[in-house]
């Protein structure tokens, strides 16, 4: 377990470096810099554009300046936000808990949800119901989140007014049970999106699994049928489940964005989206390094929870 | 206490509209303590008796209202869920086919057995534990504490079956069903494992249920034998008889076959004067891959110093268990793979690897039967497209000449030009292996190699096989290295046999000689180990194939096996060369210094 | 081939109503018809889907937007499919250094999600026109399709009948096209239909923020973000583009499941 932990911890490592790199070229790619937009209007003078991009090094060459981004972001200084006029490690520290909040009560719920009714699902394959709920979850994954948001908010909250549409707080309240009113149709909609598509997996794997041989092998020694399906089953069954959520957790912080967009969640998603409409690019690329990050070291555990449920993937990397 | 297990007018359909019958009112009675053995070919329907009885059968499945199943007094068909379950594993307990796929992938095979234990409230906690180490152990399990820490796929093949069988056996079940309990194992490994039932079952008192399809392996393990056609009990009689009826009718056959084939070679088996192929000190070294955190790359020995002629028209039988170098040196001889030391000679001419031109006009005189021939086929393309395709590769005239060279080939390897039109899938395995055997006669070759031609293959669809790479022999001259752990087959086909252990050449001379009186101790030891159908006197000698990093580093590669009484220290310092041991220099050689040739049967 | 017929028609309905949009639109999908006297008006005769806050026919909209959405989805695809199977065609012959390098770099693409990284384009680039949206979606989509397909790849390359055709001698040519291509059209199936299904609400969304197909032109996406604000008011505007893009999602879902049955089938 150790090898696996230590070597994804390196090809992670690597992956982020490709990450920064990668945000880098995109920006310098781009036509003018990131002062561009702020700079660059009539009101500005050359003078003083010129001497701010001195200020910040935009007038170095491109190395200097990649070297520059990677040791200012190694410190944990991710650059200036224009558009909040603070600097951007400062918007990401008050707005991250709010969306690893949203998203990380969406995935919890999601997974208890598609794990259950996938497993019921796919134990159960032949009933009736078991095939309609399937068909059902199919259509569910279909819908895009933002879309799947919308409705939500106008059946929920608008029709028949039993939750509020947006935001974190009422206006003068504060408590939990108030954020937890807020939350919940934000983490709905996130929820249904991981668990239909977690459902479907599980699925698949439970189906495998009942005609397995060593599941066979387990009930012709006797063992107890509840005991076939949560030691023999479901263990074996989480392997490949874990591996679908690892790979979706890119999908789930994207969709972490547009959930708060639609429900005006006050969140790093939110910002990002308000941040691409003013230019801030440091802004944008702080939260896509941030996010990033996030979900790398967030599949690492995916990874070592997988290996965990598959004991021939540990020695084998 | 042990109760008689009798089944009544046992039928087994689908639950479709249209019900079709799998088994078809089966009565036999297993008496206490006795052993009955079920053989049929694949798809008889063997499969599903144990299913049946255990109540375990698949989805789609179902016994009909009139079969019973009666245990000592008690009717199993009558019993609730609960009560089925505590018979199922204390009172018929079941091994099953495929050691990997039975066992748990991510539970460690200790907790598979204390599960079962604690499943029947015979014992749990560290009293569990304890049974499950002595039963391990039992079952020949070496270092069984540890052992029970281990993952499945963290055993060796030959551990898990014997794991299994511990499984089955742990609680001292009245009855065992074993479904092909050794049809994937080699046939020493599948001789010991045998042995190891048979000692458990007589010290536990337990009834055998034994299905096969196999005749020599059941004949030889059960006093009673009953045949499975088609769902229906065809034969059911003591084993003897079975066995004496139905190897006389085969051999029948094969006996007509034989009369028509003439042996090209002399009968001593001499190597004729221009070897079509000879391997001269050839050696064949693979590197372990290296990982990261990982121990640094040590060379296996795949094939060490061998030396084998092949002639025109002549078949060479090479022998040993799975893992000891056959298939590498076959695939050596062909170019496919570079020696790391030695020569391969074809035709006169040094094979090399680096001369592209050569090669190619080289390997269209040897080409190979590969091991899975029925997966050698693309499964999209259509049989005759790839005849055509190989034929063309080969420098034959494209078009309409190639498509019908492509029928003739199919009906000389026995097969209706009309197949050509289907794809591999839709064809049979002894259909496949034909089509294979076709593509690989495409360029006219001198040389066949046939890996396992027959393994994959039910016992009836063998010996038509066999016939058939015999007349090809016969009647193009054509000369063929069989590859077989399977004793059997190569004494069938071939006038020479070489027996290689860990990449070596370990015996080698005339087929009759080497296999119907072999000199050295592991070649008796292969013998020993081939299923006869008669019962077993003695057992067969232990051990296991060691893993090739662990094989002796100096002294004889086989001297932990070796159950020589002249073994001594000289067998642990010194490599054993080949040497004669017949008056002809080419006859008979062995390597080992201490046999002589037993007196001549 | 019968189980893929119904999903295959139906994404067959949806590209003919996108080419034939000039023809099957009641009225122009970008003019302000009325912007006084029948702006958001509810479904009726006149207008079977309504009409948005600048009075323009929302049928009309979904018909013109259907050819935004559903081409920007296919050359996507395209991109994706194309990038992709180089890549892991690439990765699972060569394996070793290059194999680790590119499947390094698939999976830094893989941890940026997604829709950030296509915000981060855009952020760096200004408003795209549809056909460099196409080719940024696709830029950003090709991930899976590379492990698919490398995956596939070293498996064909494993089997049995592949080995035996190398060592027949069948040229290299021949040997990709009539051993391994058709292996692999499978997988190309299941990796296309999956794009699809991935890029078709990825497009809506950006488009529902505003960053995607720029307005006055119509696309699924942005004729539901009119209804920002109003979602109870103007319900129509929520409703039918949200059942195109979910029908033509679903759709492509269903392919996907019905070919990668196939594919296990034949495996």
């Amino acid at each position: 377990m150790t090898r696996v932990l230590v070597v994804r911890l390196a090809q992670a490592l690597a992956v982020i470096g490709i990450v920064v790199t990668l945000c880098f070229a995109l920006i310098r790619l781009a036509p003018g810099d990131p002062f561009f937009a702020a700079l660059d209007q009539p009101g500005v003078p050359p003078e003083t554009a010129a001497a701010m991009r001195e200020a910040f090094g935009y007038d170095r060459p491109l190395h200097e300046q990649y070297l520059r981004f990677v040791s200012n972001l190694a410190r944990g200084d991710l650059g200036f936000s224009h558009s909040r006029s603070r600097p951007v490690s400062e918007v990401i520290a008050a707005l991250l808990p709010n969306s690893l909040l949203l998203s990380g009560t969406g995935l919890l719920l999601g997974t208890v949800f598609g794990v259950s009714i996938g497993a019921w699902q796919g134990w159960r394959a032949e009933s009736r119901w078991a095939r309609a709920s399937d068909r059902a979850l199919l259509a569910l994954s279909s819908i895009p989140e933002f879309v799947l948001a919308l409705l939500l908010a106008m059946l929920f909250a608008l029709e028949l007014r039993w939750l509020p549409v947006s935001g974190m707080h009422d206006e003068g309240i504060n408590g939990i049970v108030d954020v937890l009113r807020h939350l919940v149709l934000p983490a709905s909609t996130l929820a249904i999106m991981v668990g239909a598509i977690l459902a479907r997996h599980q699925r698949a794997a439970m189906r495998e699994l009942r005609d397995a041989e060593f599941i066979r092998a387990a009930r012709a020694s006797g063992i107890p049928e509840r005991r076939v399906l949560f030691r023999h089953a479901l263990r074996n069954a989480s392997a490949p489940v874990l591996t679908v959520l690892g790979v979706m957790l890119g999908a789930v912080a994207g969709g972490t964005v547009l959930i708060e967009r639609v429900f005006d969640w006050p969140g790093m998603g939110r910002a990002v989206v308000e941040a691409v409409g003013q230019r801030d690019y440091p802004l944008v690329v702080g939260a896509v390094i941030v996010t990033s990050i996030a979900v790398t070291l967030a599949t690492v555990l995916a990874d070592l929870a997988v290996a965990w449920a598959n004991p021939r993937l540990r020695n084998r990397l | 206490m042990t109760a008689t297990l009798a089944i009544r007018a046992l039928s087994v359909e689908t639950t479709d509209p249209t019900p079709r019958r799998l088994l078809d009112d089966l009565s036999f009675t297993l008496a206490a303590g006795s052993s009955v053995g079920i053989v049929g070919r694949s798809g008889a329907g063997k499969s599903t008796i144990g299913n049946a009885i255990l109540d375990l059968l698949p989805r789609g499945l179902r016994r009909t209202p009139s079969s019973r199943i009666l245990l000592g007094d008690e009717d199993l068909t009558a019993l609730g869920a609960e009560s089925m379950r505590e018979v199922r594993g204390r009172r018929i307990a079941m091994v099953f086919q495929e050691p990997l796929s039975a066992l748990d992938p991510a539970m460690r095979v200790g907790r598979q057995l204390t599960a079962a234990l604690e499943a029947h409230g015979v014992a749990r906690g560290a009293e569990a534990t304890e049974r499950a180490i002595v039963m391990l152990d039992r079952v020949g399990i070496r270092d069984a504490a540890r052992s029970a820490r281990r993952f499945p796929h963290e055993l060796s093949g030959g551990q898990r079956q014997r794991m299994l069988l511990a499984l089955a056996l742990m609680l001292e079940p009245e009855v065992l069903i074993a479904d092909e309990p050794t049809t994937a194992l080699d046939v020493t490994l599948q001789a010991q494992l045998l042995d190891l039932l048979d000692d458990l079952r007589r010290d536990l008192g337990t009834t055998l249920l034994l299905i096969s399809h196999d005749l020599a392996v059941v004949g030889e393990r059960c006093e009673r034998v009953l045949v499975l056609e088609q769902g229906r009990l065809v034969d059911d009689g003591p084993s003897e008889r079975i066995v004496a009826e139905r190897s006389a009718r085969a051999s029948g056959a094969a006996a007509v076959a034989r009369a028509r084939a003439v042996r090209p070679t002399d009968p001593d088996g001499t190597p004729p004067d221009v070897p079509l192929v000879a391997a001269d000190a050839l050696s064949v070294h693979f590197l372990t891959p290296s990982r990261l955190f990982q121990r640094p790359e040590v060379p296996v020995h795949a094939v060490d110093g061998v030396t084998l002629a092949i002639g025109r028209g002549e078949c060479v039988g090479l022998v040993g268990e799975s893992g000891c170098g056959k298939s590498t040196l076959a695939r050596t001889l062909l170019g496919l793979e570079a020696p790391s030391a030695g020569t391969v000679t074809v035709l006169g001419r040094r094979l090399d690897v680096q001369d592209r031109v050569m090669m190619r006009a080289l390997r269209r005189r040897l080409q190979l039967v590969p091991q899975d021939a029925g997966a050698s086929l693309t499964p999209q393309r259509t049989v005759r497209s790839l005849l055509v395709e190989a034929l063309e590769v080969h420098g034959h005239t494209p078009g309409a000449a190639a498509q019908r060279r492509a029928e003739q080939l199919l009906q000389e390897v026995g097969l209706d030009p009309a197949l050509g039109a289907r794809r591999p899938g839709a064809l049979s395995s002894g259909e496949r292996q034909r089509v294979a055997i076709a593509r690989a006669l495409a360029p006219q070759p001198d040389l066949l190699v046939c890996d396992e031609p027959v393994a994959n293959l039910d016992a009836a669809a063998r010996e038509p096989l066999l016939a058939l790479l015999d007349r090809l022999r016969d009647e193009r001259g054509l000369a063929l290295l069989l590859i077989s752990h399977d004793l059997g087959v190569v004494r069938r086909l071939a006038s020479r046999v070489a027996v290689m252990y860990l990449g070596r050449i370990v015996e080698q001379g005339n087929a009759a000689q080497v296999l119907d009186a072999p000199a050295m101790p592991y070649t008796q030891l292969l013998r020993a180990a081939v299923p006869t159908g008669r019962p077993r006197r003695s057992h067969s000698g232990g051990g296991e194939l060691p893993a090739p990093l662990a094989v002796p580093a100096q002294g004889c590669p086989f001297h932990p096996r070796c159950t020589l009484p002249l073994k001594d220290e000289g067998c642990l310092s010194e490599r054993p060369v080949l040497r004669a041991v017949s008056a002809d220099p080419d006859g008979h050689q062995v390597a080992c210094p201490k046999v002589s040739l037993p007196p001549s049967p | 081939m019968r189980a893929l017929r119904l999903p295959l028609g139906i994404l067959a309905g949806f590209a003919l109503a996108a080419l034939l949009a000039p023809l099957l639109a009641p009225y122009d999908p970008i003019a302000h018809l009325d912007p006084l006297g029948s702006a958001l008006q509810a479904p009726s005769a006149a207008h079977w889907m309504g009409t948005d806050p600048y009075s323009r026919d929302v049928l009309s909209r979904l018909l013109f937007g259907a050819r935004a959405s559903l081409g920007i989805a296919t050359l996507a695809v395209a991109v994706a499919l194309s990038l992709g199977t180089l890549v892991g065609a690439v990765a699972a012959v060569r394996g070793g250094f290059i194999d680790a390098l590119l499947m390094r770099c698939t999976d830094a693409m893989l941890a940026i999600p997604r829709l950030l990284l296509l915000l981060l384009v855009v952020a760096a680039s200004g408003p795209l026109p549809p056909a460099a949206l196409a080719a940024v979606l696709g830029a950003t989509g090709w991930m899976s399709a590379a492990r698919l397909v490398r995956q596939e790849t070293r498996r064909l390359l494993a089997t049995e009948h592949v080995k035996a055709a190398i060592a027949l001698g069948v040229p290299r040519r021949t040997l990709w096209r009539g051993h391994i291509l058709p292996g692999l059209l499978p997988t190309l199936g299941v990796a296309a239909t999956v794009a699809f299904a991935a890029a078709l609400p990825l497009e809506a969304a950006l488009s529902f923020l505003g960053l995607g197909v720029a307005p006055p032109h119509a696309s699924w996406g942005n004729i539901i973000l009119e209804a920002e604000g109003r979602l109870l008011r103007a319900w129509w505007l929520v409703l039918f583009p949200t059942l195109a893009i979910v029908g033509a999602t679903l759709t492509a879902n269903l392919l996907a499941e019905r070919v990668s049955m196939r594919r296990e089938d034949a495996a």
